[in-house]
């Protein structure tokens, strides 16, 4: 019995390596061309960008063909340099220019990073990775600190955030916990929703998840209602948007730019294997925690302000 | 034009136009994906710091020195609550005057460079030759305002400012920057930030030359003696001498667990701003070199529930003056100068410090922070060359020439060639014992080879009051070690040293209040009390424990962030304290300071920047007749532009900028009948306007 065990494992794992090695062999005698396009943006923004790209010169070995994209730059500009370059994979990084993300995407491999993305572009067939952190990530984090908790509830707008939801019931389901998804359409119903939620449950078991982008809601009238009822009864909340931890949520992940660059230059590497690929969340393990609301928390483990998060609030600055 | 050509003209231009805006990515989008723009340099790698036991505090950080334009750490110094920088006429030393504790030479405020003291052990102080301290290579400044011995030991009385230089991941590349402006002043920087042979490197050089703002002295104590002896050898009326050139360099070096960081401080030509005796001294200088190094461990994983961190430290300070204590042609009890006053000491010290620390996570609800270490302070040189002697008269001291310049190094210094051991260890809990409770206790124990054992214990209990407000109560008590000044000054029958002298010791009582009005606006307010007992004073010409004082005060700050593009920050302090032996206001401090700076956005590049700051109610001694200082407010105006073409930065920046009279108070008198050195008070820069220009290459 325990031997048959170790020869799974010696399968298992031999399978991993060949197929591993087969990867890179191809990938190694291939000669693609990859390229990049990013915004012209000021400092410290700049850096972001900076990290994602060396996170994709890091993890490809592909030839890498980086292009800025400023003011003076127009479409036929980029269109010309793409017809010049001929690259098999484009990375667009940044989302503020849909139209020409589109055009592009219609006629090259494209691939979209450091931008957001809604339930239209999964199923028109984007491929990317979301500013989203990957829902399985989060969960395992408050599991790590409030253990007790069985469900999550989220409130999303089906349009906007449907496949992440589905993502994370999932990821939840693998976790063992329950993922309670409360569909709305407006922030007014929305708003009904979370205050069900605070007032009406046992918050020992019960966590609430905040997404990063949804229509409902609303971050100047609703979010800080959401976190005081939160705080009232106690309730524990997560959060997508790392920015609502400074806020008074309990934790958030933040996004590991070295890291989305090295999952880019993946996701491009499996395009050009001819791999199907869809719209993935960013993986991180950069963990945002707020020390504040863990102490008023019961049933939350001690957090102590170490190097194991990232950041901690709250920080006092003028 | 026929109207289809106008047609497809008017949409190719619109095309064009929408082409260009559409691919135009701005900050704010960045800024909702992330939320908060401190979010990027911690995703670059920058370390969290263990928690302190609550303290009411200030944090500024580069971004923000930067956008008040700042070129010297006093000018962010100033704008703490309850923190005013007040200056001695020798060498215009700054005195950081917090809460109302203040003193000539300073030693009641702990400065910490990366958490390391760079007190001189001769004046506890800075140095005499300080030269002030430029900011582009600091992070951020963290002010602790009340005590902080039950954590950093000796000094941390009045207040703790520790500055934090920055890493590699805070410099970008390669950076290189200039200012120039009013006073003949020139700054250049060069900075890198990067990667070599595998260790994170940091390097920082800064280069200052300044003639010094040139304010008018209309009296000094020369033109006392004048008066007196019927002279006239002041050189009242006349210009303060401010000049100074300075070098400021750093490196800092890291690789897993271990730290290297190397500093060297170098003042050169350091003039002497009203002069050392408050008589104008154009021809006296003082240099200082001073040098850092430390190594640190530190393992955040270095068992189950352990945090371990070791540092050792070395500190050596050499401080070199030539002074003219009193013009040429100075006669002052028992002859003429026909050189003036000539004296020349020096003094050299070296410090050597181990540190460990230990933090403790393994008991329910409880942050335990352990740690002990060994500082040894050595004052390994005193030089002295002088020109006369000091005999104190039934009249007072008198001065007797020589007749030329003698080293009395041998014979008779004013100091001594003396060493100070120190132990100390200390403990930290952090208890929470009851949800949104929790009680910090510590007690640090130092003993001294020389006045003994000292305990200085901290408590705060602070309660999360509700969703925005959390309440604090604070009681520390702290201590500062006497200066080798106070304890072996010799052969100054002025001012004799007293080798048995007790520490000063201050305890504090505070109610602190940190209120999240909104998202956008944080209001803090705080009342404190503290009493001072063994204060170190000259009583009346040797060093004796004698003094008490108490204070209480409010203070209080809002920091607005108005719209993403407008904010504000503005702070309001009252203190007023009272000297126990004379029963009297304690002079010198204000006893009201409003501030407010606000920031505006104006389109990406450009920004702007005002501060206005308001000191008033500065009381004199009650010796002293004259009438109180006038109230000032200053304001300042700097103009940004970032990134107006690829890495490179602008500024144009007023300090005070409606050219206001401003002065900081001079000594008064000694004793009711003897006259004040410098009756009009020490006079601060008018008007000046200063450019820079930074390029950076990454």
């Amino acid at each position: 019995m325990y031997l048959k065990k170790l020869l799974k494992i010696f399968v298992f794992v031999a399978f991993f390596c060949v197929t591993a090695l087969a990867d890179d062999a191809l990938l190694a005698n291939a000669n693609f061309k990859i390229t990049v396009f990013y915004p012209d943006v000021r400092k410290p923004y700049s850096d972001f960008f900076k990290t994602i790209i060396s996170g994709i010169k890091e993890q490809s070995n592909q030839s890498i063909h980086l292009q800025i994209i400023d003011k003076s730059t127009n479409e036929s500009d980029i269109f010309e340099s793409l017809q010049q370059n001929k690259p098999d994979v484009v990375i667009l990084l940044g989302g503020n220019f849909k139209p020409l993300q589109d055009k592009i995407a219609a006629s090259y491999n494209t691939i979209h990073g450091a931008t957001f993305f809604n339930n239209k572009d999964a199923l028109n067939g984007r491929v990317g990775i979301s500013m989203d952190p990957e829902p399985a990530q989060l969960f395992t984090e408050l599991i790590k600190i409030h253990p007790a908790i069985k469900k999550i509830h989220v409130v999303f707008e089906a349009n906007s955030n449907g496949w992440l939801i589905q993502r994370a019931a999932q990821a939840a389901k693998n976790k063992g916990l329950i993922l309670v998804s409360h569909e709305a359409s407006s922030t007014q119903q929305a708003a009904l929703i979370y205050r069900e939620l605070a007032r009406n449950n046992n918050h020992s078991e019960n966590a609430l998840w905040l997404l990063h982008h949804d229509p409902t809601l609303d971050t100047k009238s609703l979010l800080p209602r959401i976190l005081a009822d939160a705080w009232k009864y106690k309730q524990v909340v997560i959060s997508s948007n790392p920015s609502h931890v400074r806020r008074g949520a309990l934790l958030s992940l933040l996004p590991d730019n070295q890291k989305i660059g090295q999952d880019l230059a993946l996701v491009a590497n499996n395009m050009l294997n001819g791999q199907k690929i869809n719209i993935e969340p960013m993986r991180t393990s950069l963990v945002v925690a707020n020390i504040r609301t863990a102490k008023h928390l019961s049933g939350t483990i001690r957090l102590q302000q170490k190097n194991n998060f990232a950041l901690t609030y709250p920080r006092k600055n003028n | 034009m026929k109207k289809s050509q106008a047609w497809l003209l008017l949409t190719i231009v619109c095309s064009i136009y929408t082409s260009a805006y559409a691919l135009e990515e701005n900050g704010n989008s960045l800024v909702e994906a992330y939320g908060e723009e401190e979010f990027l340099y911690i995703a670059t790698g920058r370390k969290q710091t263990v928690s302190q036991a609550p303290a009411v505090a200030s944090i500024i950080s580069a971004k923000t020195i930067r956008q008040m334009g700042a070129r010297d750490i006093d000018e962010v110094l100033e704008t703490v609550p309850g923190l005013h920088v007040s200056y001695d006429a020798g060498g215009y030393n700054p005195i950081y005057q917090i809460r109302g504790i203040t003193s000539s030479f300073n030693p009641q405020v702990l400065m910490l460079i990366n958490g390391v003291p760079i007190t001189n052990i001769f004046t506890g102080n800075r140095s005499q030759a300080w030269g002030g301290m430029p900011v582009e290579n600091i992070s951020r400044i963290e002010v602790i305002r009340g005590p902080g011995s039950a954590l950093y030991g000796a000094d941390a009385f009045a207040g703790t400012i520790n500055i934090i230089t920055k890493n590699s991941t805070e410099i970008d590349g390669f950076e290189i920057g200039a200012s120039a402006g009013s006073f003949d002043e020139y700054r250049g920087w060069l900075q890198y930030g990067g990667s070599l042979a595998g260790w994170k490197t940091a390097f920082s050089a800064q280069v200052l030359d300044t003639h010094g703002q040139h304010e008018k002295i209309d009296a000094d104590l020369q033109t006392a003696l004048d008066t007196g002896f019927g002279t006239s050898a002041s050189l009242a009326p006349g210009s303060l001498n401010l000049g100074r050139q300075s070098l400021d360099t750093r490196i800092d070096i890291s690789k897993d667990n271990w730290q290297i960081r190397l500093g060297y401080q170098g003042r050169r030509h350091g003039e002497t701003g009203a002069g050392l005796f408050q008589a104008l001294d154009p021809a006296g200088e003082a240099d200082a070199d001073r040098y850092n190094a430390d190594i640190t461990y530190l393992n955040n994983n270095f068992s189950e529930n352990w945090d371990f961190k070791a540092q050792y430290s070395f500190f050596n300070t050499v401080t070199k003056t030539d002074l003219v204590l009193l013009p040429p042609g100075a006669f002052a009890g028992a002859g003429v100068f026909p050189d003036g006053v000539i004296g020349e000491p020096d003094v050299y010290e070296r410090h050597n410090r181990i540190d460990l620390s230990a933090f403790y996570t393994g008991f329910q609800n409880h942050d335990l922070r352990i740690g002990g270490g060994f500082h040894h302070q050595d004052q390994y040189k005193i030089e002295e060359k002088k020109n006369f002697d000091t005999i104190l008269t039934m009249f007072g001291p008198v001065l007797i020439p020589k007749g030329s310049v003698e080293d009395v190094t041998n014979t008779m210094p004013f100091n001594q060639e003396k060493t100070r051991k120190i132990y100390y260890g200390f403990v930290q809990d952090a208890w929470d014992f009851a949800p949104d409770w929790t009680l910090t206790a510590g007690l640090r124990y130092d003993h001294y080879s020389d006045f003994g054992n000292t305990f200085n214990p901290r408590l705060a209990l602070v309660w999360q009051t509700s969703y925005r407000l959390t309440s604090k109560l604070l009681y520390g008590r702290s201590f500062r070690a006497p200066s080798f000044a106070e304890q072996f000054n010799i052969n100054n029958p002025v001012a004799l040293g007293n080798p048995d002298l007790d520490p000063e010791t201050i305890d504090t009582y505070e109610i602190a209040f940190d209120y999240t009005a909104t998202d956008d606006l944080k209001i803090g307010f705080n009342v404190f009390y503290y009493k001072m007992a063994d204060i170190i004073r000259f009583n009346p010409t040797t060093a004796e424990n004698t003094g008490k004082q108490t204070g209480h005060g409010v203070e209080l700050e809002a920091n607005w962030k108005a719209t993403k593009k407008l904010s504000f920050y503005g702070n309001y302090a009252y203190q007023s304290s009272e000297d126990k032996d004379s029963h009297s206001d304690v002079a010198n401090a204000p006893t009201q300071q409003l501030y407010l700076r606000t920031n505006y956005e104006l389109t990406p590049i450009w920004s702007v920047n005002s501060q206005i700051n308001h000191v008033r109610d500065r009381k004199r001694t009650s010796i002293d007749l004259r009438p109180e200082i006038d109230d000032y407010t200053v304001v300042n105006l700097t103009l940004r532009a970032r990134e107006f073409a690829p890495g490179f930065e602008f500024a144009v920046s007023a300090r005070n900028l409606f050219d206001e009279d401003t002065r900081e108070p001079s000594e008064g008198p000694a004793s009711p009948i003897s006259p004040v050195s410098i009756p009009n008070d020490l006079p601060l820069a008018g008007r000046g306007l200063f450019v820079e220009l930074r390029k950076s290459f990454n």
